[in-house]
């Protein structure tokens, strides 16, 4: 027999008004989407372009985020330093951060005159409102999920099973190959699907450091907020649902990670 | 291939000094009580904790030395490492894990696995994952994984503690014959001096991290030197000075023995030496005296009585014998120990 607890009263009903708080707005959305017109406005040149941009900088953004998160996570996991905390703190900061916040930093440490940027100007190397700033912005905005996702699953590997592949003659580097990466692989999975989710649906980052310019860095969010300000309201709609569409896969697909205790 | 090693290693609270050598072939048991540094020492052997002090010498290679920064990293020395709970890698299948440590082009890797596997009789095993197999099928599994390597050191920490009583005789068995067949030398640690006795040329007692006794397993066992070593052993251990024959103890009793010793000595009684009795026994004993029992400690066909007394002692009887002196926590008993049974050995 199950065992029940009374709840305190109001509890309930302020529960379900929450519930609604975040269902409404959904509903919302797939009131007034125009499902006969839908097939239109994906054929549409303009949304197709903001898809395929946002396909291909979401996915740079994530092979980058795991460049550089994978090693970061290994790190986090493994080295013993004081310096630790703070490292992760600064690294998990864009997650916080207002993204419009890492956009103007990223424009003044990169932009053109900017602190790294003027060097990286000389070399030939244009970030800003190019595609390449998009990536760079989303990255910056993503890369935190992939790093502390994959952080604990490096720790989630028994150290000793390391130990054991170090005395059988891998080194170091087979060890991560061979032991480590392969028992974290649920972890990574996990990370680089969230980081992507996070990197497709960057906003304030992208157009503060890359700009809005359609075919070149306007992605899909920024593509859906520029019809919804005065365009095509349908497309901006539509293209909402495809972005609904995504999160809910990716909430399913990692469903087993986040939802398996009860 | 031989052993030479002086090691100095602090990890935590823990202090290391530890000085070892074997000669080739040879096999030695590391026996002591929990945290005594024993895993820490084959840890520093093995590489997996660099030294602070000392050096390391295997076959003529010097394996790390602080003192000249020399530090071959684990995977360069060619020492083998067993461990208690046999950590197999629970992503590969048996035959896999074995290959691991096979060098060379994977599908002849994995051939050479799988014939080892059929020589140590668990072929029929190499397509299962490690988490399907039993306890004593999966340390069998480590052991020949850390065998394909062609070890010149092998190490063994606990390698039969995880198993049960059963499993345990198996695999000790199974062990016995693996390590037969291995030419360099092994150092085993355990807790259980059976394992010991079982596997070992020559045993070494390590406690809080300095070695307090060494020798063949006969000499441990006949001539403990530390509390500990006795009660491994099963045996009491009494400390005091012999002069003509008798022994004062540091508890201020007299023993009266055969020795010929002269001075500080530690006296053996094995507990199946001592009779118990309900009066002053009459007759040869020449050491009697009474005491109270502190504790029944009831085994299968024995009873260890835990006497205190002049000299505090276990006794180890037969339960009829219990039942007959009625004896229970509390109750007044006599000791009594004939002087040939005692073995006095200068300290």
């Amino acid at each position: 027999m199950k065992h029940r607890r009374p709840a305190p009263a109001g509890v309930v009903p302020v529960a379900v008004l929450a519930v609604a708080f975040v269902a409404l707005p959904l509903a919302g959305l797939l009131w007034r989407a125009p499902w006969r017109s839908t097939w239109e406005v994906l054929d549409s040149h303009a949304a197709l372009t903001a898809l395929r941009l946002s396909l291909v900088t979401s996915l740079a953004a994530t092979a980058l985020a795991i460049v550089l998160g994978l090693p970061l996570a290994w790190v986090l996991a493994r080295v013993e330093s004081r310096a630790r905390p703070l490292v992760r703190a600064l690294t998990t900061l864009p997650m916080v951060l207002p993204p419009v916040v890492g956009g103007t930093a990223l424009l003044l440490a990169l932009g053109r005159r900017g602190l790294v940027g003027q060097y990286l100007d000389d070399a030939g190397i244009h970030l800003p409102f190019h595609l390449a700033g998009a990536v760079v912005a989303e990255a910056f905005v993503a890369m935190p999920f992939f790093v502390l996702t994959v952080e604990s699953a490096f720790r989630s590997v028994d150290t000793r099973l390391e130990d054991a592949a170090r005395t059988l003659g891998a080194s170091p580097w087979r060890v991560l190959r061979t032991v480590t990466i392969p028992l974290a692989r649920p972890g990574l999975i996990a990370g680089a699907v969230l980081c992507w989710a996070r990197a497709l649906g960057e906003f304030g980052a992208t157009i503060t450091f890359a700009g809005n310019f359609p075919g070149r860095t306007q992605t899909l969010p920024l593509f859906v907020y520029v019809q919804l300000e005065g365009g095509d309201r349908d497309a901006a709609i539509v293209l909402s649902l495809v972005l609904l569409v995504v999160s809910l896969a990716v909430l399913v697909g990692l469903r087993d990670r986040w939802f398996a205790l009860r | 291939m031989s052993l030479d090693a002086e090691i100095g290693v602090t990890v935590g609270d823990l202090s290391l000094e530890v000085s070892m050598q074997a000669r080739p072939g040879e096999v030695v048991a590391v026996l002591g009580p929990n945290a005594a540094g024993k895993s820490t020492l084959l840890r520093a052997l093995a590489g997996l904790v660099p030294l602070d002090r000392g050096r390391i010498e295997l076959d003529g290679r010097l394996l790390d030395e602080p003192s000249s920064g020399t530090f071959v990293p684990p995977e360069q020395r060619s020492v083998g490492l067993v461990f208690q709970d046999h950590l197999l890698f629970p992503h590969l299948d048996v035959r896999d894990n074995v290959a691991f440590g096979i060098p060379g082009e994977r599908r002849a890797a994995r051939a050479a696995a799988t014939e080892l596997l059929e020589q140590h009789r668990l072929g029929y095993v190499a397509d299962v994952r490690p988490g399907r197999l039993s306890g004593g099928q999966a340390q069998r599994v480590a052991l020949v994984r850390t065998l394909a390597t062609e070890p010149s050191l092998l190490l063994l920490d606990e390698p039969l503690a995880a198993l049960d009583a059963q499993t345990r005789a198996l695999v000790r068995r199974d062990l016995r014959q693996s390590l037969t067949g291995f030419a360099g030398v092994r150092v085993l640690v355990t807790h259980d001096p059976v394992d010991a006795f079982a596997l070992a040329d020559r045993v070494v007692i390590l406690e809080a991290g300095r070695i307090t006794d060494e020798g063949a397993p006969a000499e441990i066992a006949g001539r403990p030197r530390t509390d500990y070593a006795a009660d491994l052993m099963g045996t009491n251990l009494v400390r005091g000075n012999a002069s003509a024959g008798t022994v004062l103890t540091e508890g201020g009793a007299s023993l009266v023995t055969t020795t010929a010793a002269d001075g500080p000595v530690l006296a053996v009684i094995a507990p199946t030496a001592i009779s118990l009795h309900m009066h002053h026994p009459e007759g040869s004993p020449r050491n009697v005296w009474e005491g109270r029992v502190t504790h029944l400690d009831r085994r299968v066909d024995r009873v260890h009585v835990h006497v205190d007394g002049p000299v505090p002692l276990i006794a180890d009887v037969t339960p009829a014998s219990v039942d007959a002196l009625a004896l229970t926590e509390g109750s007044r008993v006599w000791l009594a120990v004939k002087a040939t049974e005692i073995a006095v050995y200068p300290v």
